[in-house]
C-alpha cells in the first residue's frame, strides 16, 4: 500500500542533518532549532504538566513525617538534581490564585510546593531532550543493556492443531518481523460452538505467545487451542 | 460493564533469555472508561513502588473528577453555573482547557473542545460506571466554538461567553497519564497503558524498548503494526473504538465544523514527548484528514501515522524508525 511522507519539521532544519536518537526514542533537537516549536503544543503541555503536578503533588506519609516531598521530574529540562530542595527552587512559589477548592490535597503541606506556575527555564525551545532526570535517591535496578532485536520467529503463516475429548482445532498464526500480528482458528471439528474460544486468537496477539487464559467452562477446548498455537509457534521458531 | 477495546496496547516481549531480574510489578484498574495498567520493571525490588503506583492511579481519579462531562458535580460542568463570569478554577481544569484551546487554535477549529453538548445529544451521554445518563438543558444562541472560552492566566479563571459543555476527553486521559508518569519517575523503567494512550519509560522486562501493538482498524484481533518505543508517549485514535449509540451516526470523533463523524481517516497514531499532546494532536489530525493532519503533526514536531479507511498509510518523515 502506498506510503506518503511529510517531513517532520518545516523551516530551518535540513533533511540531511542526522540527529542523535536513542533507540526507539524521540530524536533530540538542537536548542533553538525551529522557533515555531517554542509555542507548540508539546512545549505547552510539558509546562502544564509540571504546573499541575507541582501544585497538587502530595505524599501523605512524607508530609506527616515532615519530610519535603520528592521533586517533580522535568520532562524537558535536563537539570541535574538531588531531590527536593534544588528542584523545589525551580518552581517559583506563588500564593494560590484560585479561591475554588481544587484538589483535596492533604499534603500541600508546605507553601513551597503550592506553586501554580512552573517557570520553565528555556525549555520551550528544546522540548525533546530524552535525558530526563530522576529526582530521588531510590535505587533502581538497571536492566541489561538493550539487545538488538533478534527475531525468535521466522516470518510467515504457521498452523498447528490440538485436540481434546470434544474434538480438535487448527489455528493459524501470522508472523511479521518476528511479531505475531494475527491469529485465527482455521478449522475445527469440535462438538461445542467455536464461539466459546473465539476470544483466544486475540489473546495470542496480545500475549505474543500461546499462553492464553483458559475460558471458564471450556477448559479442554482452551487447552486444545493452546496446543495448536504452541505447535504453530514451534514451527515458526528459528532453529 | 463493557469497556471499549484499546486501539493500541503493550505487547509482551517473547525473548525470555534477557529478562531483567524481578520481572515487573503490574496493576490494572478501570478508570476513565478504560483499563489503565501500570507496569514497573523490577518493581518488587524498589522501595515505595506500590505506594507510587497507588498515587499514580489517584491522579486519574482526580483528573476525572474535574474533567468528566458525565458527572454533574464535576468542575467542568459547574462552569455552567455562572456563564459570562470569570470563574476561578483548579490547576487541572485550567491547564486542561488551556491545552485544548491551544490545539483548537493550531488546528483551526478541527479540534474544538466546545462540542460537549453535541456529543451529549448524539448519545455519548452515559457515565461508564454508574450508567447514569446526562442531559444538560442548555440552548446556546449560536453553535459554540473555542472562541467562546476565555482564559485569564494571571487570575487563573475561565469564562464561558455562552452556555456550552467542554468535552475534555482528548486531553484529560493524556494529562492523567502524564501526571501518573511523574509519580513513577524515580523508577527508571515503567509503562502506563490507558487504553490507546500510553507512556513508556526505559526498557521493558526483557531489557528492550517497549513494544506497542497498533490495532488493525478493520480486524479487531490483528495488528496493523508494532512500534518500539522508549521515553515517549504514543496515542492511537480509531473510528472503531466508540461507535455512536444512535445507528447510522458514525463514531465519537466528530468534526466540530460540520457536526458529523470524521470519515476520511480510520486511525491515527501519534508519538510525542507527552501523552496529552499525543492524544490531542491525534484527535485533531483525525478530523483534518490524511493531508492536513500530517501537516499539523509535522508543524508541531511530532511523529505520526494516519491510516485511511482504504488502509492507505501516511507517515511523518521519521515515524518509520519506530516501526519494527
Amino acid at each position: 500500500m502506498p506510503i506518503h511522507s511529510e517531513p517532520s519539521s518545516e523551516g530551518h532544519e535540513r533533511s540531511d542533518v542526522r540527529r542523535p536518537t536513542t533507540p526507539g526514542g524521540m530524536p533530540q533537537r538542537k536548542q533553538g532549532a525551529g522557533k515555531k516549536l517554542a509555542n507548540g503544543v508539546v512545549a505547552l503541555s510539558s509546562a502544564a504538566i509540571m504546573a499541575v503536578y507541582a501544585a497538587g503533588y502530595f505524599h501523605t506519609a512524607a508530609a506527616e513525617a515532615g519530610i519535603t516531598s520528592a521533586a517533580p521530574t522535568a520532562i524537558v529540562a535536563s537539570v541535574a538534581t538531588t531531590p527536593t530542595a534544588t528542584a523545589a527552587s525551580l518552581l517559583t512559589p506563588t500564593p494560590p490564585a484560585t479561591t475554588a477548592a481544587p484538589l483535596a490535597s492533604t499534603a500541600a503541606s508546605t507553601a513551597a510546593t503550592a506553586a501554580t506556575t512552573a517557570t520553565m527555564p528555556a525549555a520551550t525551545s528544546a522540548p525533546l531532550a530524552t535525558a530526563t532526570v530522576v529526582a530521588t535517591a531510590t535505587p533502581t535496578t538497571q536492566p541489561t543493556q538493550a539487545v538488538a532485536a533478534s527475531a525468535t520467529y521466522k516470518d510467515g503463516t504457521f498452523t498447528g492443531s490440538g485436540t481434546s475429548q470434544h474434538g480438535g482445532v487448527t489455528v493459524a498464526v501470522v508472523i511479521k518481523n518476528g511479531v505475531i500480528i494475527s491469529s485465527a482458528i482455521t478449522a475445527s471439528n469440535t462438538r461445542y460452538p467455536i464461539a466459546r474460544i473465539a476470544a483466544l486468537p486475540g489473546e495470542v496477539v496480545a500475549a505474543q505467545s500461546a499462553s492464553v487464559d483458559f475460558v471458564s467452562g471450556a477448559t479442554d477446548s482452551s487447552m486444545a487451542f493452546q496446543t495448536a498455537v504452541a505447535g504453530a509457534l514451534a514451527l515458526a521458531k528459528r532453529s | 460493564m463493557r469497556v471499549p477495546a484499546a486501539p493500541a496496547r503493550l505487547l509482551a516481549d517473547t525473548d525470555a533469555t534477557h529478562r531483567a531480574g524481578g520481572g515487573a510489578t503490574a496493576r490494572t484498574v478501570v478508570l476513565m472508561d478504560t483499563f489503565v495498567t501500570i507496569q514497573v520493571v523490577a518493581g518488587s525490588q524498589l522501595a515505595g513502588c506500590e505506594e507510587a503506583i497507588e498515587r499514580a492511579f489517584a491522579w486519574f481519579r482526580r483528573v476525572e473528577a474535574v474533567c468528566s462531562r458525565f458527572d454533574p458535580q464535576s468542575e467542568v460542568l459547574r462552569l455552567l453555573d455562572a456563564v459570562g463570569a470569570p470563574i476561578p478554577v483548579s490547576d487541572i481544569l485550567y491547564e486542561a482547557v488551556a491545552l485544548a484551546l491551544a490545539v483548537a487554535l493550531s488546528s483551526d477549529g478541527a479540534f474544538d473542545p466546545t462540542i460537549g453538548h453535541t456529543l451529549e445529544r448524539r448519545g455519548f451521554d452515559r457515565h461508564y460506571q454508574t450508567g447514569a445518563t446526562i442531559a444538560t438543558p442548555i440552548a446556546p444562541e449560536t453553535r459554540p466554538t473555542y472562541r467562546d472560552v476565555r482564559l485569564d492566566p494571571a487570575r487563573r479563571t475561565i469564562t464561558l461567553r455562552q452556555p456550552l459543555i467542554l468535552d475534555l476527553g482528548a486531553v484529560a486521559k493524556g494529562l492523567a497519564v502524564d501526571l501518573a508518569a511523574q509519580e513513577l519517575a524515580p523508577f527508571g523503567n515503567y509503562a502506563i497503558d490507558a487504553g490507546g494512550d500510553l507512556f513508556v519509560r526505559g526498557l521493558n522486562p526483557a531489557g528492550r524498548p517497549w513494544q506497542i501493538g497498533l490495532r488493525h482498524p478493520r480486524h479487531p484481533d490483528a495488528l496493523l503494526g508494532v512500534v518500539r518505543l522508549t521515553d515517549a508517549a504514543i496515542c492511537t485514535s480509531g473510528d472503531y473504538a466508540r461507535p455512536s449509540p444512535h445507528p447510522g451516526e458514525g463514531h465519537h470523533l466528530i468534526d466540530p465544523r460540520t457536526g458529523r463523524s470524521a470519515s476520511t481517516v480510520a486511525s491515527v497514531t501519534v508519538i510525542a514527548p507527552t501523552t496529552v499532546a499525543a492524544d490531542a494532536l491525534a484527535t485533531a489530525a483525525f478530523v483534518l484528514g490524511p493531508r492536513r493532519g500530517l501537516q499539523l503533526l509535522a508543524r508541531q514536531g511530532v511523529e505520526g501515522l494516519i491510516v485511511t479507511p482504504t488502509l492507505e498509510q501516511h507517515q511523518t518523515r521519521d515515524f518509520g524508525r519506530y516501526l519494527r
